[in-house]
């Protein structure tokens, strides 16, 4: 399977609280929670349901699993969705050293040898294993060379706080850029696939 | 009196690749590229000391020479500071040149972007005929510092009391663009204090891991109109906004994803 990132960014490269505050970002500091909400035209909305569709597997850190247990697996209207119905059905894998016992239906931890974990994962044959969310994990996979595609949703929006995607001291990372549009509300989808080390002008 | 910045936010990839489609040119194969008379587009990208020989006068002189002036959208990108300044330049396909975001209007600089331009643009050769210093050197160039006391360009205006009133002043003026190039810090105070009308990012497709941020981790929320947006053969995206003032934060249930 290849790994597949699906991340909601600002212009400022911000990714936390997309969706909205939660206490535990409030307790650190974030107040502006809440800066996808609406952005996204009907195409683009369809094409989020779309890729949770196409999913064989999804990888979660242990933030975004219990976010998403706690609503698109808990809410019956959200379980109704057919995002909600993608994560439900697909099989499900939390990195996590904490968690327990996760309560979510064909949920799998790994808790011990990650690498070694997602490198069996990506050795299937076809398919595609997504990340959505789940920042600290994708930090952890760039480093780590696991990536396989990066979807970009850049909002037009500057947020000025916040957790950004890529850490202000991190690998550095060719890319190619494999797909580019902006939706009708000013949102624009890059897709670009890691390409090795970049090369530096003298 | 529109404000834009025309910015490189991270470095561009120093690559050399040929398909069917597209030439990169590095600035070393220039003079003896391969592939080029079957290309479509030809990609001219120097750095700082590649420059030189990528000349507007080797663009109108070497590209037409070769019967490719039909064919050519050239980008010339040029890095002065890692990962600090880019400019883009393309040839139109009637062999004329012209610059992404060049209006013939003032061009506004901070004191650190100054200097370098200033040693640069300021006494290349033949500047006239360059599409990029003919403009810096003849049009009017205001400099926003508290420490540059003597500054060597021609036509230039060192705004050293209150800015933000003298920026305002320019602003006013009916019509028109005062175009910000570089010049990182000033971009954030006149970001700051709501004084850009339009940002041009050039987005290029590559993680750098260091170095500074052209927006703070800690700053002023701004909601942005998308008004223009492409992306050229070699991956580096055009993204240009409109602030529109404060965004509004949703308060209610968290709602991941969608």
């Amino acid at each position: 399977m290849k790994l597949t990132t699906m991340t909601q960014v600002t212009v400022d490269g911000v990714m936390q609280g997309n969706g909205g505050a939660t206490d535990e970002d409030r307790r650190s500091g974030f107040e502006r929670g809440g800066w996808a909400m609406g952005v996204f035209d009907n195409e683009t909305a369809t094409f989020i349901t779309q890729t949770y569709q196409r999913a064989d597997a999804f990888l979660f850190g242990r933030k975004t699993y219990e976010l998403f247990a706690g609503y698109w697996g808990a809410i019956e209207e959200m379980r109704a969705h057919p995002i909600g119905v993608a994560l439900d059905e697909t099989p499900k894998y939390v990195a996590s050293t904490t968690l327990t016992d996760p309560q979510w239906a064909d949920t799998t931890l790994l808790s011990g040898d990650l690498a070694a974990a997602i490198g069996e994962l990506k050795a299937k044959p076809g398919g595609e294993l997504q990340v959505h969310g789940s920042g600290a994990l994708i930090r952890w996979l760039l480093e780590n060379d696991l990536v396989d595609e990066i979807t970009l949703l850049i909002v037009p929006v500057v947020l000025g706080q916040g957790t950004r995607l890529f850490p202000d001291a991190g690998p550095d990372i060719a890319l190619d850029l494999v797909d580019s549009r902006a939706d009708s509300k000013g949102v624009t989808i890059q897709v670009y696939r890691p390409n090795g080390r970049p090369q530096y002008a003298e | 009196m529109p404000a834009a910045g025309l910015l490189g936010v991270a470095a561009r990839p120093s690559v050399t690749s040929c398909d069917n489609e597209a030439v990169w040119l590095d600035a070393d194969e220039f003079d003896e590229p391969a592939g080029v008379a079957s290309a479509r587009t030809v990609w001219v990208a120097g750095d700082d000391s590649a420059e030189r020989r990528v000349s507007s006068q080797t663009l109108r002189e070497w590209l037409p020479q070769r019967a490719l002036a039909p064919f050519v959208s050239c980008v010339w990108v040029q890095r002065l500071e890692a990962g600090s300044d880019s400019y883009l330049q393309r040839t139109a396909p009637d062999g004329s040149v012209e610059l992404v975001c060049e209006a013939g209007q003032p061009l506004k600089f901070g004191r650190r972007t100054y200097e370098i331009f200033a040693g640069y643009w300021g006494v290349m050769p033949d500047p006239e005929n360059n599409p990029i210093a003919g403009p810096f050197n003849t049009r009017p160039k205001y400099v926003a510092s508290t420490t540059l006391t003597d500054p060597q360009w021609a036509d230039r205006t060192v705004l050293s009391g209150d800015v933000a009133a003298a920026i305002g002043e320019l602003k006013a003026k009916p019509a028109g663009e005062l175009q910000v190039h570089g010049s990182g810090s000033l971009v954030r105070w006149l970001v700051d204090n709501h004084l850009v009308d339009e940002i041009t990012l050039l987005t290029y497709p590559v993680v750098i891991g260091q170095g500074t941020r052209l927006i703070p981790a800690t700053g002023p929320d701004t909601a942005l109109d998308l008004v223009d947006s492409r992306a050229t053969p070699t991956g580096v995206t055009i993204q240009v906004y409109r602030p529109t003032g404060r965004p509004q934060h949703v308060t209610a249930t968290p709602t991941p994803s969608t």
